[in-house]
């Protein structure tokens, strides 16, 4: 499960490059997420969109992450493909997250860390 | 005569385990590419068969992976047909569990991690029946394609 974590400021920006969040995959998921979070940015941006399936074991990952995060930090999501935008909107988790359409204006402007 | 048009049932049978899983959904969309359906019904078909696969590896085998899992597909008059099963342990109670919607009215502290599964299979499909003949689980539905 290979996600990869750039910080600006108070966010931090993660990159799933990884096509699904799965039940073959979704423990490791929450447990590098966590990992490259520590960082303790108030705001945890998790950038999707290279992931085109979420079954409900990766939708229990990402809920499990944002539950560890909070209360003092928040869990957003972007990028949503079409397939994982089905299963949180079947699900009503859309009305849970902070689910921006695209991570671009997150990292624009920003320089990385020399 | 043979009606040359008409699609083959297809046949799957495959392990118990994760990855056994990831390739069985994989080889479902390669063999319904050619029956041209509506990209959001080849979604619903794979988020159906991956929970209830998911279901048969986590409960029905307890995560052994040797277990063997069958998948029959076939064309019905307003859907597609699907037959799945396994040699696993009974459903509790020998019933579908219900899969009501979760309650998401709550603190974050409180939000449910899972339990999602059975209420996608039953929101996305219709003729849902699970029977246990002998040692086997039989699960069938339609999907509307």
């Amino acid at each position: 499960m290979e996600l990869y974590a750039q910080h600006f400021g108070d966010i931090t920006l993660v990159s799933v490059n990884e096509n699904r969040i799965d039940a073959a995959g979704a423990i490791a998921f929450k447990d590098q997420l966590r990992a490259v979070s520590q960082d303790g940015a108030a705001r945890v941006i998790v950038d999707m969109c290279k992931v085109d399936f979420v079954d409900s074991s990766g939708l229990g990952a990402i809920v499990g992450a944002m539950k560890l995060l909070a209360p003092d930090r928040k869990l957003e999501l972007a990028g949503l493909t079409p397939m994982v935008e089905k299963v949180f909107h079947l699900t009503r988790m859309d009305t849970i997250f902070t689910i921006h359409r695209t991570a671009d204006h997150f990292a624009t402007g920003h320089q990385a860390a020399g | 005569m043979i009606d040359e048009t008409q699609n083959q049932p297809m046949r799957l049978t495959f392990n118990s385990d994760p990855v056994a899983v990831r390739s069985a959904l994989a080889q479902v969309k390669t063999g319904m590419a050619a029956r041209n359906l509506p990209p959001e019904h080849m979604v619903t078909m794979e988020i159906v068969l991956a929970e209830v696969f998911n279901n048969i590896v986590e409960h029905a085998y307890q995560e052994r992976p040797d277990g063997v899992i069958e998948l029959l597909l076939q064309d019905a008059r307003d859907g597609i047909n699907c037959d799945i099963r396994d040699q696993g342990l009974p459903m509790p109670d020998m019933a579908l569990p219900m899969g009501r919607e979760a309650n998401l009215n709550c603190a974050i502290a409180d939000l449910p991690e899972g339990g999602f599964g059975w209420f996608m299979i039953r929101d996305l499909t219709q003729h849902l029946t699970y029977s246990r003949i002998g040692d086997c689980n039989h699960l069938s539905f339609q999907m509307q394609v």
